[in-house]
């Protein structure tokens, strides 16, 4: 049994003042099932990522919602995993859809976070961090992977311009991506000299609060709108809180989920073409460059130094613009990793396509400070 | 809302309160942790915000357990490097609020 991405659909990424949480994943749903081919009666379940729309704006149940926004009354249901809620809802439709049980399957991620200011956001945001022993202390996610960076350069000697590269070249992406929330080029000057947010790193290494919406369509099906199969599919988990870990350099669930899906797709690193990674933070770039084995450990900066990730590269990673300059609405993140390295695979990412014969794209969507990984690996149909 | 609840306050209280070490033995001369990375906060999560900036930091204990906590009394960041030795110290956290509890917990300072 074979599983396909069949149908994308995205919403614009960013302040979207009009759009509710209901609006954002009727367009993109409605999107991924035009571009699938299928009529809406032939969808089995709704698979829906969402981290926080209780807290962010009063609405949870949004497996119901959308369904019922979608006038469907098919199962439905909603996938938390914090940042990586996205990546967990393929993964939950690809094994329903290998149980026999779905055909096709419609997963979409959606955040709404504009309703509310940014430290209220943050305190949401913080949510996913250990509450007793981390957000207590009033620990902000940026300053989670502060530490992480901190660490890194008194053991790596990578320095914040190295760091400022991953950013201006994920906005350099971003300006090729018209679904990006920052369609502007940005220079390390500007990295180094934006304001501090945690000590070492200042806004523009940092993600931005976003609203959008992306979907796909999960099927059993290969036809002439599959995109890509999905080959592996892997989660594994760490602890919660950052200061419980053996090395703070490393995400060691990454490397594990990473290993995992090379193994089960029977490849190896070198084998991806194209990657989407989790840059909630430019160090987190940075990492996932060592753990998933592009770089050698202690040397992910050195790529970067190298300008080896751009698209037009030896190594692309984070061609949408990735968080940084695409926009990060937190559970719809690891769908419009999808739905990037697909346009890739069949060579529609206009204006930042790949050259190639691309084989087989990656995609590295990371919860908390590193407690749920999930590693996708999709191959070209 | 749930911050200001004294059941989760009392719950809590061992291991914020105290690290899960007798007290007499946490705040004596001898006990020194030790610094293994920091951040200075300059965009505070809510409910922080008089405190800002601040320094929140993840530190070794002696018996090889590492904490997340806050570092206090930090005349500059420059005064900060890894692996420099700290004193606990007990502080207020924050308070839930006008009719909240208040929140202690311990901190560390450079010693």
């Amino acid at each position: 049994m074979k599983v396909y991405i069949n149908g994308l659909g995205i919403t614009q990424f960013g302040d979207l003042w009009g759009e509710d949480l209901r609006t954002l994943s009727e367009k993109a749903a409605n999107a991924a099932i035009a571009d699938s081919g299928i009529d809406k009666t032939d969808i089995d379940a709704i698979y829906v990522a969402n981290m926080a729309g209780g807290e962010f704006g009063g609405q949870a149940h949004l497996g119901a919602l959308i369904a019922d926004s979608l006038k469907l009354k098919v199962p439905a249901l909603r996938v938390e995993g914090a940042c990586a809620s996205g990546s967990l809802a393929i993964n939950l439709a690809r094994i329903a859809v290998l149980s026999g049980v779905y055909k096709n399957v419609l997963v979409v991620g959606v955040e709404k976070m504009s309703d509310i200011n940014a430290n209220e956001a943050g305190k949401v945001l913080a949510s996913a961090a250990d509450e007793e022993r981390e957000s207590f202390y009033g620990v902000t996610f940026p300053s989670l992977y502060a530490m992480i960076t901190r660490a890194h350069m008194h053991r790596y000697q990578s320095k914040r311009e190295d760091l400022a590269l991953v950013s201006v070249k994920n906005h350099h992406h971003g300006v090729l991506n018209p679904k990006a929330q920052f369609r502007k080029e940005i220079s390390v000057e500007s990295v180094l000299s934006a304001p501090d947010v945690a000590s070492p790193l200042g806004l523009f290494d940092c993600s931005p609060l976003s609203d959008g919406a992306a979907a796909v369509i999960i099927s059993a099906n290969k036809t002439a709108k599959s995109y890509a199969e999905v080959v592996a599919s892997e989660i594994a988990t760490s602890s919660l809180a950052l200061s419980d870990r053996e090395d703070i350099t490393t995400l060691d669930c990454v490397k594990s989920a990473a290993n995992k899906a090379y193994t089960f797709a029977g490849i190896s690193a070198d084998d991806i073409a194209v990657a989407e990674v989790h840059d909630c933070f430019s160090i987190a770039e940075v990492l996932a460059y060592e753990d998933l084995g592009f770089a050698k450990r202690g040397e992910g900066h050195l790529l970067a130094r190298e300008g080896a990730t751009y698209y037009n590269a030896r190594r692309p990673v984070n061609t949408s613009g990735g968080l940084k300059a695409c926009g990060h609405p937190v559970a719809a993140t690891g769908i419009k990793q999808a739905i990037e390295v697909c346009l890739q695979l069949t060579g529609k990412a206009e204006g930042r396509q790949v050259e190639g014969k691309l084989q087989y794209a990656l995609t590295h969507n990371v919860g908390g400070s590193g407690a749920t990984s999930v590693i996708n690996i999709f191959k070209h149909v | 809302m749930y911050k200001k609840s004294p059941a989760k306050a009392k719950r809590g209280y061992n291991a914020k309160y105290t690290l899960g070490i007798d007290p007499k033995q946490l705040y004596s001369k001898q006990f020194e942790a030790t610094l293994i990375t920091w951040s200075q906060i300059d965009a505070p999560q809510a409910g922080f915000e008089a405190l800002t900036p601040y320094y929140v930091a993840i530190v070794e204990l002696p018996d090889g357990r590492k904490v997340t906590t806050q570092l206090v009394d930090v005349m500059s960041e420059e005064d900060l490097r890894v692996g420099a030795k700290l004193r606990p110290v007990f502080r207020k956290v924050y308070e839930a609020g006008s009719d909240g509890i208040i929140n202690y917990g311990v901190k560390f300072r450079l010693s």
